[in-house]
């Protein structure tokens, strides 16, 4: 069949419902995924503001632990937690590290993507109007042309051909350009929304790490109690000690300078005997973080974020000169008696 | 039935404990016991003046410095955060001092507790050496502790609202009465183990020094003990008292003093003859210096280097036997000081004062009471 402009126009509508359909589609997969998205973006925030909590965490247990590790017991019973923290630290700092350039790459994006659920509504019920509206007119234009075909020759069949050409060649231009615009977005959002899925897929890990994190953190928790309890009572609880007449000295001053007197050892272990039976029950914990190192392992791409405000105004503006190029056509067929 | 074996403790380079603990323990040579004392060897000349029948063990005892340079004071104004501040200084050594003191502590518990397996006594009596009561496997209810309630003890009480450990439950041997010690309301001293029992005066003194007979009366004696402040006290006195004044001081210590007209000097010890030929005494307010005062009626002018001896000034002062100078030294004029001297001088309520807690002490025998309390102990357990 030889092409004309109204079978050319004819092709290039037929395709605007389903380009705007596409993209339709893609945008709501954007949006209805955008949550998740967002949630498994703030992984690396949560999992930097862990590892600096566990950081600090581990420095205060680490110097809490050397102070009371003046009590000779409490010294040889939190020899493996100390040791344990010694490995850890290190990991954790490195690990922070990574999380820190994750976060600060991954924060600008997770950001603007809160902001982008209105817009991505204004973008889905325009491509759904310009899907609508398209759709329409093509069923419109489509059947009065298959009625002009049909005509008998004639001078009204050559007047309608005519005219139908007149149409085509004006809305043609709009129509193809708004296709292309549309295509044209479809593919950068499908490629955005690809490379957001792939950010997602390497940030997922994070989160099965964070909740090791935080079993470290919430077994740590009592050991911390314990030992401020017991750095606080070392410091506050005062003996008196005859050198030759009595000074007051704090429990950790005792075990520091009168380590060699064992009497006034046990002495000042009277009033700790508890705390310190506590803590030694305490002690025993799990710090390892299976994973940890795999957060040195994360490299992301962070892809530019598609103009979707230039897309929407491009499209309103684009569905306006269609809408306006439709309304013009007025052509009846079967012709109307004059 | 075996004599008892009685072990006396005292922190015996410091001559107060010192001779109190010799009182008792010549006490108890009146009595069938079996009597051991520890001493350093800071003192030698007293020991040797310690009659027949007392073994005498070689004991450790920390530098003098250490129990001399206790307390100072660092206000001498009255209320609670002036007694905290007092406190906290007291408590204060530098760590190096610390450290030094924690090594001699660690000899010194390893010593007696090695005494005390040996001898196994039936009684231990201590003057603030505290080792014995590390001494887990020792009956704490068969030692008991001399210690005046007044100073430090009623210092501590009112600061801190409780007593110290051993003397909070233990057994306290008072060497001093409730009239002059126990008189301010706010001290509360629940601990039921304590023994008043009286002065305890060491005779030994006289065996040293029997030639009293050429001393001749004088306006003022200079008497700063062991734990005073002489070094620097005395030469400030001896410039700045009036010379209208006769002074006695003593002559065998360190003083930086030059001899002058109004001056003369005494043998160390010649304590309760000089006492009772001079018309009053500057003195730092040590517990013994204080009792022989009040002993021999001899009004006091007390230049307090501690704590404690700033507690038992104030007490003196608050009994009207004497006044406390509660200005340190730097602070001090001769203006000042020859105005509290002539006031205390002219004083006839001080005099009377004197004379009737020196009545109520010559009631007592200390050391006589604190053996009956010893040996009653002894047959009870």
């Amino acid at each position: 069949m030889n092409s004309t402009p109204t079978t050319t126009f004819i092709s290039t509508l037929g395709q605007t419902p389903t380009i705007a359909g596409d993209l339709n589609s893609n945008l709501k997969r954007l949006k209805d995924n955008l949550d998740e998205i967002i949630k498994v973006l703030g992984y690396s925030k949560t999992i930097d503001d862990n590892l600096t909590k566990l950081d600090s965490y581990l420095t205060e247990a680490n110097t809490l632990l050397t102070f009371v590790s003046v009590i000779p017991e409490v010294g040889e019973a939190a020899a493996p937690l100390k040791e344990a923290i010694a490995v850890l630290r290190p990991e954790v700092k490195s690990a922070k590290e990574a999380a820190d350039k994750i976060e600060s790459v991954v924060k600008p994006l997770r950001e603007a993507l809160q902001k982008l659920d209105p817009v991505l509504q204004k973008l889905i019920d325009a491509t759904q109007k310009i899907k609508d509206t398209s759709q329409k007119f093509y069923d419109t234009f489509t059947a009065v042309y298959k009625c002009v075909q049909s005509l008998p020759d004639g001078s009204a069949k050559d007047k309608s051909i005519e005219y139908l050409n007149d149409f085509s060649t004006g809305a043609e231009p709009p129509v193809s350009a708004l296709n292309a615009t549309m295509s044209e977005a479809n593919k950068v959002i499908s490629g955005f929304y690809s490379e957001l899925e792939k950010i997602k897929e390497a940030l997922n890990p994070l989160n099965a790490i964070n909740d090791a994190i935080n079993d470290v953190l919430s077994a740590l928790d009592p050991v911390m109690s314990l030992l401020k309890s017991l750095e606080n009572k070392l410091k506050d609880i005062k003996i008196l000690i005859p050198i030759p007449y009595p000074h007051e000295y704090s429990l950790y001053e005792i075990f520091t300078i009168f380590k060699g007197v064992a009497e006034w050892i046990d002495k000042a272990l009277e009033p700790i005997q508890d705390l310190i039976k506590d803590l030694l029950k305490a002690l025993n914990i799990n710090l390892s973080i299976p994973g940890l190192s795999d957060i040195l392992n994360i490299h992301i791409n962070i892809p530019e974020i598609p103009d979707f405000s230039k897309y929407l105004d491009e499209f309103e503006k684009a569905l306006k000169e269609i809408t306006d190029a439709f309304a013009k056509f007025s052509l009846k067929c079967p012709p109307e008696d004059n | 039935m075996s004599k008892p074996r009685i072990l006396f403790l005292p922190l015996s380079n410091v001559l107060g404990h010192l001779t109190r603990t010799f009182s008792l323990v010549e006490e108890f040579l009146k009595h069938d016991a079996d009597i051991h004392i520890t001493c350093n060897t800071y003192y030698s000349k007293l020991i040797q003046a310690l009659p027949e029948g007392i073994t005498v063990h070689k004991s450790i005892e920390m530098p003098v410095s250490s129990s001399r340079s206790f307390g100072a004071i660092k206000s001498f104004d009255i209320g609670e955060t002036h007694d905290i501040l007092n406190l906290e200084s007291a408590n204060h050594l530098n760590t190096e001092d610390l450290k030094m003191r924690g090594h001699y502590l660690k000899e010194m518990v390893k010593n007696d507790k090695q005494l005390v397996a040996h001898l196994k006594p039936d009684l231990i009596i201590t003057d603030y050496r505290y080792t014995v009561t590390l001494l887990s496997e020792f009956p704490k209810n068969r030692v008991f502790h001399i210690s005046n309630m007044l100073g430090f003890l009623s210092f501590y009480n009112r600061t801190r609202n409780t007593l110290f450990s051993p003397l909070d439950t233990g057994n306290i041997l008072v060497p001093g009465i409730p009239e002059i010690e126990l008189t301010d309301k706010k001290i509360t001293i629940e601990n039921p183990n304590i023994n008043w029992c009286g002065h305890f005066s060491w005779q030994g003194w006289k065996r040293l020094y029997k030639d009293t007979t050429s001393l001749k009366k004088v306006d003022i004696f200079l008497c700063f003990g062991s734990t005073g402040n002489g070094a620097t006290l005395v030469p400030w006195l001896v410039q700045n008292i009036d010379k209208q004044y006769e002074i006695r001081m003593v002559s065998d210590s360190n003083y930086q003093v030059k001899s002058q007209e109004n001056l003369h000097s005494v043998k160390f010890g010649y304590l309760a003859a000089c006492l009772t030929k001079s018309r009053m005494v500057c003195c730092h307010g040590g517990h013994g210096t204080v009792m022989e005062c009040i002993l021999h009626k001899t009004p006091m002018l007390i230049f307090p280097n501690n704590i404690e001896q700033l507690e038992i000034g104030r007490q003196i002062e608050k009994l009207g036997l004497g006044i406390l100078m509660d200005k340190p030294q730097e602070m001090l004029d001769a203006t000042y000081l020859n105005a509290t001297i002539e006031r205390l001088l002219v004083n006839t309520d001080i005099q009377k004062n004197l004379a009737n807690y020196s009545e109520l002490l010559k009631q007592y025998n200390g050391a006589n009471k604190a053996a009956s309390i010893l040996l009653e102990a002894l047959v009870t357990d």
